[in-house]
């Protein structure tokens, strides 16, 4: 059971590091981050830092090398197996870069799937209802070959918010599409998130897109800083003490 | 070397070990293996049988005759000039220490043979065996539980064991040399009396000389040769053609086209992958300078270098399991000949031409990749006209391979189709399977669009494996089938011996002595003859083509004269009529002949023609296991012929001493042991049968690989949809089962189908083949499905391997 805490995401001392021939190589280390529900927050930072590596933490697809991340309350690294993917599947949503519809399925279909991983019942009548709010009612049965990047992407939200998650990660979800249709994608992303309460977590390389969320945090030489820009540090998003930075062991 | 050349070795080096370049080879190297395994057997087979070299003839021209040669046709092939010598060849028992051995004597005069040399252990300068003494087979000793000079007895003669026979020439012709052989002087063949007129026996003039004489005389006696005779010259390899030998090899190189198939499916696919796993370096290579033409020579030495070791490989082991087949087989071969260097090279040279025809479609296009379409990650252009060219080039390659174009794509078309049904089937079964499991599972929802995904590689595997696991199946419990059925269907109160060569003035004493035994037995006589005349008419003038083919026709038949009609015969038409001369018919013979009552029928009888009125039909009980005969004349008529009998009874298992009695008794006498051919039987069809379960064993591991070879194929594919469906919410253990879930439905579907086809086959062969009734093999309803669910399930976990959530979400951002 979740327990009261106003937290979505609370990531304590959080460190990743690899084996290699020389020894272990660290991307970060003793990283902390509280996110509070229903807030937006966007991480940016240059190539190779490691932002999708924080995100695959973040979401509990990945263990860190130490620390802790808890996810509204729940660590999941204590939960068995069938439970983490249970809760993962009830409560996560991910919306990638390159979409990632299985092209032999119908939108219809690739929309239904989080609910068929569930074995609900009634999986393509939601699934109809998310296509329409997405704008592609009439394409339910189209395959993706045969939609545009965008449509495609329109999809890939339908599906992600299926399941009516609390947590939504996006990694680069635009970094794919053209000026106007990834705007319109975020749109869409930013009234979803929004009209569920689902916490976004969007990984993006655009500051301007990063600076309509609540919270902008910066990760680069394996320090994690707080972007300071628009809007005032909110009390949903603390990043603890001295919130600049995390040296990176090399 | 060149750095083009240096390139190509370290790329050699390193792909090595991809899963895709090893299940090229592995691919190529099962192929091999069967292909030679079959190849070399059958040729082998067919040399063995039909090759009639003079050193296998013992001369360079033979007389083979059903009767005596006489002394006069022997002098002509003197006054021609040519050497000349007889030889009778007859079965008989050899008797030492109480035991029987049912054998081959072979009787002999100088000089012998004329062509071709005698081996024997201890060996000699003799060309025949001293007064006296006999030369005999190796497995002759061991059954008589005798050593080499100990005493055995053929007829009323006691001949001491001299040498072993290790290799002759003229050991006689076809499979039917199952009895030891025994040699002897024909000079003491008399005093056996083991032969009297009418006596079944083969008698045979070798005659050798210069090539030129050996024509004319052949040229003069083709003309005049009775019924009974047939001329055969060594030279002459064109007159075994066309027998059931031909068949046989025929058969073999069907089984090696299955294979042919199976490989050239999976060479294709590991192909396909290999080269589309080249793409980018290839973009790469190109982009670097490299010209198409160098890179298609990277690409073809590389492949080259795979056949050579798949080459080598499997031809060495093909021609190890050969030789295990062989070893099983020689034993009923007149004679074993030498492997031909064509056979063993047939296989890896076809291999060679199905890799470069397959091979160079597929790589071809390496050399032609657009830069900017590879760094786009597009997909290739379809190769449609390549793949037709590629068709016919293997049918071409196939049906020089089978010596027939329209069997090449006759047996092609009908593997695929019957492949295709199967697959059909499968993948329909499959979907039903997955249908009734809606809403019972969780994971069935997933399991429908997985079936919709695959549903064409399914087609593929079931279709091919459904069709090997049904042939195996039928293979292994047609044996069984055959020989116990066989047994079962034979009364308790069957007569179990057969005794034959019984000489007329044995008859009245082998009576009484049957009747002091209590054995109850019946004695016919019998006569062999020949049938000539229908209607006073010739056979080929009286008889219409199809009547010819009637095999009574083509055989001397055993008649016999009786007074009354035997047990277990019935007249349908006319009347038994045991003073008025005429012949009583079997009605299968008369329905093909056309016979009617009072039709008159000719036969020749050691070279007289008997003619006589077909007076009645009967039906015969051919099972009885008695004496029967599809000529049965009235006493008078055959009385003047020289004839033996035969008889058959019962030996309960407490009896069996009395055959030795017997044997004692009537020295020349010959015993056929009914339950010992049985067991002889069984151990053929054994043998040939585990041959054939070899040969099929091989085809499953083809099959199998061609499956994992589909299953690599869609790997990727695979890997990631696991990825994605994790990311989604699904557990590693979900996708697992998920994985599972279709191999066990692919499996249970295919091994049903396989058993739907295997019991109907079995079914048409009892009913239509060997006439035994149907039965129903549960047992294979069972194996077949959990068989070929643990070869799908375990050859897909194998290649599956593990995917946890990081390494989804790593392959996720990869793709």
């Amino acid at each position: 059971m979740p327990l009261k805490t106003p937290f979505a995401i609370d990531a304590q001392q959080l460190s990743k590091s690899f084996p290699s021939a020389n020894g272990d190589i660290s991307l970060f280390k003793d990283l902390d981050m509280q996110i509070e529900k229903g807030q937006s927050v966007a991480i940016i930072g240059p190539s190779g830092t490691g932002k999708s590596t924080l995100l695959s933490l973040l979401a509990g697809l990945d263990t860190p090398s130490s620390g802790t991340v808890a996810l509204s309350g729940i660590s999941l690294n204590d939960l068995a197996e069938e439970q983490k993917a249970a809760w993962r599947a009830k409560n996560i949503s991910f919306v990638f870069q390159s979409f990632h519809l299985l092209a032999e399925l119908t939108a219809l279909e690739n929309t239904q799937l989080p609910l068929d991983i569930q074995g609900q019942n009634n999986a393509p009548q939601q699934a109809q209802q998310w296509l329409e709010s997405v704008g592609l009612g009439s394409r339910t049965s189209h395959f993706p070959a045969q939609l545009s990047g965008g449509e495609q992407q329109r999809v890939a939200i339908a599906r992600a918010f299926i399941t009516q998650p609390s947590l939504l990660f996006a990694d680069e979800p635009t970094g794919n599409l053209d000026t106007k249709t990834g705007e319109n994608i975020i749109k869409l992303l930013f009234d979803f998130s929004a009209k569920t309460q689902a916490t976004l977590i969007l990984i993006t390389h655009d500051e301007q897109l990063a600076q309509r969320c609540d919270q902008v945090y910066k990760l680069a030489n394996g320090k994690i800083t707080r972007w300071q820009s628009t809007p005032p540090p909110s009390a949903a998003v603390l990043a603890t003490e001295n919130q600049q930075s995390y040296e990176a062991q090399p | 070397m060149s750095p083009v050349w240096r390139l190509a070795a370290k790329q050699i080096r390193s792909q090595w070990r991809r899963a895709d370049w090893l299940t090229l080879i592995s691919s190529l190297f099962m192929m091999i293996t069967l292909v030679t395994l079959l190849t070399t057997t059958s040729d082998r087979l067919h040399s063995s049988l039909t090759t009639q070299s003079a050193e296998i003839l013992g001369a360079d021209l033979v007389l083979r005759s059903r009767t005596p040669i006489s002394l006069k046709t022997q002098q002509q092939a003197t006054e021609a000039q040519l050497n000349s010598t007889r030889v009778t060849q007859f079965v008989s028992m050899a008797e030492a220490n109480d035991q029987h051995v049912l054998s081959t004597i072979r009787a002999v005069s100088q000089p012998y043979p004329l062509r071709g040399k005698l081996i024997t252990q201890p060996a000699t300068e003799q060309q025949i065996p001293a007064a006296g003494q006999v030369w005999v087979d190796k497995s002759l000793l061991s059954r008589l539980e005798v050593k080499l000079n100990d005493k055995l007895f053929i007829g009323y003669t006691e001949f001491t064991i001299s040498h072993l026979l290790i290799e002759s020439p003229d050991r006689g012709s076809g499979f039917a040399n199952f009895n030891p052989q025994i040699m002897m002087r024909a000079d003491e063949l008399s005093a056996t009396g083991v032969l009297a007129p009418g006596s079944r026996a083969n008698y045979r003039l070798l005659i050798s000389g210069e090539p030129q004489l050996i024509r004319n005389l052949q040229r003069d006696w083709q003309a005049n040769l009775s019924s009974q005779q047939k001329l055969v010259n060594a030279r002459d390899t064109s007159q075994l053609e066309g027998s059931s030998v031909a068949d046989a090899s025929r058969y073999l190189k069907l089984s090696a086209l299955l294979s042919l198939l199976l490989g050239a499916v999976a060479i294709l696919l590991s192909l396909q992958r290999y080269s589309s796993e080249q793409r980018a370096r290839s973009a790469l290579l190109l982009s670097l300078g490299m010209t198409p033409r160098q890179l298609l020579h990277i690409y073809s030495l590389q492949l080259l270098i795979g056949w050579l070791i798949a080459a080598v490989l499997g031809t060495a082991l093909g021609l190890f399991l050969h030789q295990l087949i062989a070893s099983q087989i020689t034993a009923y071969l007149p004679h074993i000949s030498n492997l031909s260097i064509t056979s063993i090279i047939t296989s890896p040279l076809l291999a060679l031409a199905i890799l470069f025809i397959l091979g160079l479609p597929t790589l071809l296009p390496l050399g032609k990749i657009s830069i900017l379409q590879m760094l786009r990650k597009e997909p290739s252009s379809g190769q449609r006209k390549q793949y037709f060219a590629c068709a016919v080039l293997l049918l071409v390659a196939i049906s020089l391979y089978m010596n027939s174009v329209l069997l090449a794509l006759v047996i092609t078309l009908l593997f695929i189709s019957l492949g295709w049904i199967a697959g059909f089937l499968a993948q329909h079964g499959i979907k039903f399977a997955a249908a009734k499991l809606q809403g019972r599972i969780a994971l069935a929802a997933l399991l429908t669009l997985r079936l919709r995904q695959q549903r064409h590689w399914h087609r593929l595997q079931a279709g091919v494996f459904s069709l090997l696991l049904a042939i195996m199946a039928v293979l292994f419990f047609v044996r069984n089938d055959l020989i116990e059925q066989w047994q079962a269907q034979i009364p308790a109160d069957s007569p179990n011996h057969f005794a034959i060569n019984i000489q007329p003035w044995e008859k009245d004493r082998l009576n009484s002595w049957m009747l002091d035994q209590q054995i109850a037995a019946k004695l016919y006589p019998i006569i062999r003859a020949r049938i000539s005349h229908i209607n006073q008419q010739p056979v080929a003038l009286a008889l219409d083509e199809e009547q010819k083919k009637t095999h009574a026709l083509h055989r001397d038949l055993n008649i016999t004269w009786l007074a009354q009609l035997p047990d277990q015969n019935s007249i349908i038409q006319g009347q038994w009529l045991a003073n008025v001369p005429g012949v009583s018919i079997e009605r299968g013979l008369s329905e093909n002949l056309g016979l009617q009552i009072g039709d008159s029928l000719g036969i020749n009888i050691a070279g007289q023609l008997l003619t006589a009125t077909v007076t009645s039909i009967r039906t015969v009980n051919w099972q009885s296991f008695r004496p029967n005969f599809f000529l049965i004349y009235t006493p008078k008529m055959l009385a003047p012929y020289p004839g033996t009998y035969i008889t058959s009874f019962k030996l309960a298992d407490d009896q069996q001493a009395k055959s030795n009695l017997l044997l004692k008794a009537f020295p020349t006498i010959t015993l056929i042991d009914i339950d010992k051919v049985f067991k002889q039987a069984q151990s053929i069809i054994s043998k040939l049968a585990d041959s054939a379960s070899l040969v099929m064993f091989l085809s499953i591991i083809s099959g199998a690989l061609m499956l994992l070879t589909i299953l690599q194929q869609e790997l990727t594919l695979r890997r990631y949809e696991g990825a994605l469906l994790q990311t989604l919410g699904a557990s590693e253990k979900q996708t697992k089962q998920l994985d599972l879930l279709e191999f066990c439905l692919l499996g249970i579907t295919c091994g049903s189908i396989a058993a739907v086809i295997a019991e109907s086959l079995l079914a048409l062969i009892s009913a239509r083949f060997f006439n035994l009734p149907v039965v129903y093999h549960p047992l294979l309803w069972l194996i077949l499905p959990l068989l070929a669910t643990f070869t799908f399930t375990s050859i897909g976990i194998l290649v599956r391997g593990k995917l946890n959530l990081a390494a989804c979400y790593a392959l996720l951002k990869a793709h």
